[in-house]
């Protein structure tokens, strides 16, 4: 993928598609809540500096939702390597 | 650090629950009272009871009847709630549409109490087959509305999913339902009526209630069990592993709900073999499917409950 495929808002997609493997079609509502609600963003401006307190977030609300350990665990996991992936132009952009 | 609280705002109510919970009390006075005023029952002249046992078993039967019509009203409010937080989504049409089945089905389960009582209160007047033809249709009509709205929704839900993964209704399925239609429709047919009665079973002649009651009602329970299977369609093929687990046990629910709704307008229908039966039997029949049914609209709220947690929770 090149830089000038990304866009804003890219970081928020995929954090919406992983949600949606847990959350089904309540993940993009979900995801937007905590966007919008606990970072004061809007999707769009959802950063990879973000995403250590998004995931601190995910990790309280979604042991609300269930009591499987395993699942919260992964989900929090799959997130977090949201930040370790390359992300080309992210400097640039501030993704 | 400072510890996290998650912020739930659960209070996005329907703007009529008020007035369902004011409408269902009332109907639940005039079930307590009307019950216990009534001048003659089925069941004092059946099993000459004395006035004390009449009321004892009567209470028996009423408080556990209106505690399952309230967690029946919470069930399907919740489920409403639900639907109006998820308003605009592309599932929310569907969900709204079931959420009305269920309120239909709140209906159908205070009518069929109610107007059972008010038919005692015709005892010996010219009335009275009017008011017995009346208690059997009203619940048909809210029966077969609440089944089709569940349907309806289920249609929208299974729409949702990927075409290639649909798969339609088995055909052993609705072979089997067709015999299963055919046998009581002829069950209705053969069985004698019973005019001794003081109430009569029911209001209109015979033959005609084959067309206005017994297919009607085989039709809402064909039309309930294509949503079921819509909606378990939709369970197997939508994504989300925590979602689904709060939609199956919403599924469960809606699935027992419409099954012991068929059940007690089945016994409803031959209600002749049953008349036979001592009181004992009879009681436990009834104890048992008010039970079950309970536990139906409990699965749909603790399902509806999840699924707004999920829609709410910061």
């Amino acid at each position: 993928m090149s830089d000038q495929d990304y866009q804003p808002g890219d970081l928020y997609h995929q954090v919406v598609s992983i949600t949606e493997e847990y959350l089904g079609p309540a993940a993009p509502r979900f995801v937007t809540r905590q966007v919008s609600f606990h970072l004061n963003k809007t999707p769009e401006e959802l950063s990879i500096e973000d995403l250590p307190k998004f995931v601190e977030w995910a990790h309280v609300t979604f042991s609300l939702l269930t009591d499987d350990r395993e699942t919260v665990n992964r989900y929090v996991a799959e997130i977090g390597q949201l930040a370790t992936k390359p992300w080309p132009g992210a400097a640039q952009r501030n993704l | 650090m400072a510890r996290l609280e998650p912020n739930i705002d659960e209070s996005k109510e329907w703007p009529y629950t008020t007035g369902a919970y004011i409408v269902l009390v009332a109907c639940g006075l005039a079930y307590l009272i009307g019950s216990l005023l009534a001048p003659q029952t089925a069941a004092t002249i059946a099993f000459q009871m004395a006035p004390a046992q009449r009321v004892t078993m009567q209470l028996s039967i009423i408080i556990p009847v209106l505690i399952v019509w309230i967690i029946a009203l919470r069930a399907a409010l919740t489920f409403k709630n639900y639907s109006r937080i998820i308003e605009g989504s592309p599932e929310a049409r569907g969900v709204g549409r079931i959420a009305d089945g269920l309120m239909w089905l709140v209906a159908y389960l205070v009518l069929t109490s109610i107007l059972s009582v008010a038919t005692q209160y015709f005892v010996g007047s010219s009335w009275l087959w009017m008011i017995v033809a009346i208690k059997n249709h009203l619940p048909v009509i809210a029966s077969l509305i609440a089944f089709f709205l569940i349907f309806q929704g289920s249609l929208t839900l299974k729409a949702m999913t990927d075409a290639n993964n649909q798969q339609g209704t088995p055909v052993w399925l609705i072979i089997l339902f067709g015999i299963f239609a055919a046998a009581l429709a002829w069950l209705f047919a053969v069985s004698p009526v019973d005019t001794d009665r003081p109430i009569p079973i029911y209001g209109l002649p015979h033959d005609v209630n084959l067309f206005t009651m017994i297919l009607p009602h085989t039709l809402a329970w064909f039309i309930g069990l294509l949503a079921s299977i819509n909606i378990l369609n939709y369970t197997r093929h939508v994504k989300g592993l925590i979602y689904r687990q709060a939609l199956r046990r919403l599924v469960w629910g809606i699935l027992s709900v419409i099954l012991f709704a068929a059940v007690l307008q089945l016994l409803t229908i031959l209600s002749k073999i049953f008349s036979s039966l001592s009181l004992g039997p009879l009681l436990l029949i009834v104890y048992v499917l008010i039970v079950l049914y309970g536990m139906g609209f409990i699965l749909v709220h603790l399902g509806a409950k999840k699924l707004t947690r999920i829609e709410v929770v910061q």
